[in-house]
């Protein structure tokens, strides 16, 4: 009944975590959450990424057919996006000003307009009218003409046009050859639920796919949205299909060995218990758990799967118990180390890291317990075999070590030099293949979209102080636009000047009496009639009176319009300007930073998150070195020695430089995930140190703490170069970095082993 | 048997039966189909114009002279010489305006219907084309094909806002004369001069 107990408790315990995760958990997909909360800085970013209108936005093409049918789809397709509760807008034409906007903007155009109304001025403008009565277009341009002579209003309906609008064809939009109908689609924001995303672009595709038109004609879909759900897809698929290839192997392989599917069985149970706990624990402590952690902490938990071999291996002959006892300190030690690791992550600001340390922390340490309390009652020994144990005869020179050390020293040395050592850049881990950026970015261009990640930013602490701010960095813009630096930018200034700019050309519109005399004088020698311009003396006269407008009194599609440019945030205002076509982000950064501009702010989001993906490592960097000290002093205070310490770890210092160089000239770039996978590689590592350190001085265990370690390292390997194999980045970076480090780790272990007791061996 | 005298009533008869129809292949009714396939007919061509326009802003009438190019369907050329020199080119779906020292504006037509429609009115009649004509126009035909004129009336839409009628008149497969009459009051009148030495 004794041998039970242990199994009763972990069954109790079991059901406890499970129980409670699955009336409670939650797992959060939200990238957000996985990132800091940070400074004020950081925040616009995250703003950005969450919510920037950019990251919203759905490109769409119908491709395919002849052009009637296109326009019919086309048609449909917007009535099918309008349906979707997830989308807020949606245009496959350019949409016409309403005409309450159209009187509003007409009855204001002198406040609007840039024109002005001198003397000098006149004289030009009724000639030019002139011109363009002659022209035989005159009957459609010419209505406004007797209270608009200056041309004021188209002046103002020219700055209302997005600078780069889709070509038009029977009302909707066309790209520039005519074989695409293009649409456009805004969600609502919503941040970065790739769920959801994915079920809105799935839901597009069936209702295309439904369509009664839509025979030979095909529906493009691009956009943040539709990355996000490719890339969760096929993340799903690799990983679904990677996992189950890799535990066939690891049964298959354990099976071959131990050729008893019952202890095959048993060694699932110190990881799924693991695993289990871990989940519980974090989502208690975290109140919610994120699939991020759920997916590498399970991958970091490989080196629970090692716990249970150990103590197989003993099995021959030998009593579970005494198995055990032989097994145990070494383990321990071992496990005490590896938790010193993961528990420096635990103390980082980075929720994700943070979680991930306490994930893989708990994981470790239930999995280590499992082996020890849980196992050994369950197990019986195996029956002895009559293969002599393994003995290796020392023939390695003593000066083996520090030759290895140098050379991996020097390899990593030169490879640094040569190679560019971290990768920042989140473009890099982007699962999204190469064809469909490409597409992004031609449909893009085609609908004269801005690009999701350039952005000025101006605050303000009223809209009317960001409009004034805007106003400033207007000219720089143009000339950056004249400059080829980019293409085009759109401004809630433009749309609507700011009331101070306003109320400065209220100021300088002429009295009636001066500019009817003005306009007399100008009219000299022209055949307009005398009266013809009544109108427009009214009209001026009625523009010195008015209050400027303000975006309030906006309604429609130009108070949507405004609305994307410039609204509350925190305690004040933001205008966004984003930019489209930036050749040189570089330059863009120097215009607006060369001169004074308050609360104007540059976001090249590609670089901010950059930086923060190398701020993240720097701290995960500098936690880390914490846990290695921690990691050393646990070691001299388990194997009694701080020398003993430093020669337990000496192969796996050098089996990580010796890993990392190896990527470096392999021309793979660090991320955050190598860098995970590099802890995990230390703590397998310093397993097989450590047993090698055993195999030397306990001759009576060699045989079997030899095969423990061959085991070890043999599903170790494959596991994770299956792993290795995978089409995605951050799969591939974990796979190749932990597949080449326990090689390296299983090596070095070796001949350090070796050489220790030849050196050993010659002193005595 | 058929006595001579028989054939020579029968052949009478017949001579006679077929007399209305050679008159009315000489003298047939001048039809909107037929000025069509004489417009269509005469091919590309270039006239000299003259223009005169009177709008109710200006004291007195506007004239503008220059020469008028029909190169094909679709490619119309109208290039001012006096008082400034323009030009004024349509190639297909796109309508571009060169004047003075400002840069050349271009329209494309397909996205301005009331445009559209507007230079459809010489554009279309110039090619014979009735059926773009009537997606915008109704059409009026009086006379005959020495001196017809044939009258576009602006069907329900934005372009009866600008346009009361045009009035085109001319002489078989040739355009004479092009009246356009606005709502508001204006009109214009352009009358083509042909190269004749």
């Amino acid at each position: 009944m004794t041998r039970l107990r242990p199994l009763l408790v972990a069954l109790l315990l079991a059901a406890a975590c499970a129980g409670y995760l699955a009336l409670e958990g939650r797992v959060s997909t939200d990238l957000a959450d996985f990132l800091p909360a940070g400074g004020a800085d950081d925040g616009l970013l995250l703003e950005q990424l969450r919510d920037g209108r950019a990251a919203r936005v759905l490109l769409l093409a119908v491709e395919g057919g002849d052009a009637l049918a296109r326009r019919r789809l086309s048609q449909a397709v917007l009535d099918l996006l309008l349906r979707q509760p997830q989308i807020a807008r949606a245009y496959n034409g350019s949409p016409e000003p309403d005409g309450e906007t159209l009187e509003l903007l007409f009855r204001y155009r002198y406040l609007l307009s840039r024109q002005s109304l001198e003397e000098a001025n006149l004289r030009p403008q009724l000639l030019q009218r002139l011109a363009e009565l002659r022209s035989p277009v005159a009957p459609l341009d010419k209505r406004l003409l007797p209270a608009d002579p200056t041309a004021a209003f188209s002046d103002v309906l020219a700055r209302l046009r997005p600078a780069h609008s889709p070509r038009q064809r029977d009302g909707v939009w066309v790209s520039p050859d005519g074989n695409r109908a293009l649409l456009v689609a805004e969600l609502r924001p919503q941040g970065l639920d790739v769920a959801a995303q994915a079920a809105l672009v799935a839901a597009i595709e069936r209702g295309f796919a439904q369509l009664p038109q839509s025979g030979n004609a095909r529906l493009l879909i691009s956009g943040p949205a539709r990355f996000a759900a490719e890339a969760s897809e096929r993340i799903r698929f690799e990983t679904q299909w990677l996992s189950i290839l890799a535990s066939a192997l690891l049964t298959l392989f354990l099976l071959v060995i131990y050729r008893s599917p019952r202890l095959v069985l048993l060694s699932a149970l110190p990881l799924g218990g693991g695993v289990l706990a871990a989940t519980a624990v974090t989502h208690l402590l975290f109140d919610g758990i994120h699939a991020i952690t759920l997916a590498f902490g399970v991958t970091i938990l490989g080196v629970a799967i090692d716990y249970p071999l150990h103590l197989f291996s003993h099995l021959r002959g030998r009593s579970p118990a005494e198995a055990l006892r032989r097994v145990w300190p070494t383990l321990r030690l071992g496990v005490a180390t590896t938790l010193a690791g993961y528990a420096a992550l635990a103390f980082t600001e980075f929720p994700g890291l943070a979680q991930l340390g306490v994930f893989a922390g708990v994981g470790v340490a239930v999995a280590a317990a499992a082996t020890r309390w849980l196992l050994p009652g369950l197990l019986v020994a195996l029956p002895t075999r009559d293969a002599p144990p393994l003995r290796l005869a020392p023939t390695l020179p003593a000066w083996l070590p520090l030759a290895l050390a140098a050379a991996a020293g020097l390899a990593l040395l030169g490879a640094a030099q040569h190679r560019p050592v971290w990768e920042d850049k989140l473009a890099a881990l982007s699962p999204v293949p190469g064809p469909a950026l490409a597409l992004d970015r031609e449909l893009r261009e085609q609908l004269g979209a801005a690009e999701p990640g350039q952005l000025v930013l101006i605050r303000g602490a009223d809209p009317q102080e960001a409009l004034e701010r805007s106003e400033r960095v207007l000219p720089l813009l143009d000339d950056l636009v004249a400059a080829g630096t980019i293409r085009h930018y759109q401004a809630a200034a433009t749309l609507l000047p700011s009331a101070r700019t306003q109320l400065a050309r209220r100021a300088v519109l002429p009295e009636s009496t001066a500019l009817a005399a003005a306009l007399e004088a100008a009219q000299q020698g022209l055949p307009f009639r005398a009266d013809a311009f009544r109108p427009f003396l009214d009209e001026v006269a009625d523009a010195r009176r008015l209050e400027p407008l303000t975006p309030e009194r906006l309604s429609g599609l130009l108070a949507l319009r405004l609305e994307d440019l410039l609204h509350r945030q925190g305690d004040g205002w933001t205008a966004v300007i984003p930019l489209g076509g930036v050749r040189d982000p570089a330059g863009v950064a120097a215009a607006l930073t060369g001169v004074e501009l308050p609360g104007v702010r540059y976001l090249d989001l590609a670089r901010a998150s950059s930086a923060l993906v190398a701020d993240f490592r720097n701290q995960a960097l500098e936690r880390l070195a914490w846990g290695g000290a921690g990691l050393l002093l646990i070691l001299a205070l388990g194997l009694r020695s701080p020398l003993a310490a430093l020669r337990a770890v000496a192969p796996i210092v050098v089996a990580a430089a010796a890993t990392i160089a190896s990527l470096l000239w392999l021309g793979f770039a660090l991320s955050l995930f190598h860098l995970i996978s590099l802890l995990l590689v230390v703590g397998i590592g310093l397993d097989y140190s450590l047993f090698f350190r055993e195999w030397r001085y306990r001759p009576e265990a060699q045989g079997a703490t030899l095969h423990a370690l061959l085991v070890c390292f043999g599903s170790t390997l494959g596991v994770f170069g299956i792993l290795a194999l995978s089409s995605l980045p951050v799969l591939q970076a974990i796979g190749s970095t932990v597949a080449v480090g326990v090689a390296f780790s299983f090596l070095f272990g070796f001949l350090f082993a070796l050489t220790t007791e030849q050196f050993r061996a010659q002193r005595q | 048997m058929i006595s001579g005298s028989t054939i020579r009533i029968l052949a009478l008869s017949a001579l006679l039966a077929a007399l209305p129809a050679a008159v009315a292949g000489t003298s047939a009714e001048w039809t909107v189909p037929r000025l069509m396939a004489a417009l269509r007919d005469s091919g590309p061509r270039e006239t000299g114009f003259v223009e005169e326009k009177r709008v109710g802003l200006l004291e007195q009438t506007l004239v503008v002279k220059g020469r008028l190019r029909y190169l094909s369907p679709g490619e119309l050329e109208r290039i001012v010489v006096e008082p400034e020199p323009e030009r004024y080119s349509v190639r297909g779906d796109l309508l571009t305006i060169e004047s003075g020292k400002r840069p050349p504006r271009r329209l494309r037509l397909s996205e301005q219907p009331v445009l559209e429609a507007f230079i459809g009115s010489l554009r279309d009649t110039l090619a014979g084309d009735r059926q773009a004509l009537e997606r915008h126009y109704r059409l009026d035909l009086l006379g005959g094909r020495e001196a017809w004129q044939l009258t576009l009336t602006p069907l329900a839409g934005p372009l009866r806002q600008y346009l009361q009628e045009v009035r085109i008149r001319g002489n078989g497969g040739e355009i004479q004369a092009f009246e356009l009459l606005e709502s508001n009051g204006d009109s214009s009148l352009t009358r083509l001069i042909p190269d004749h030495d």
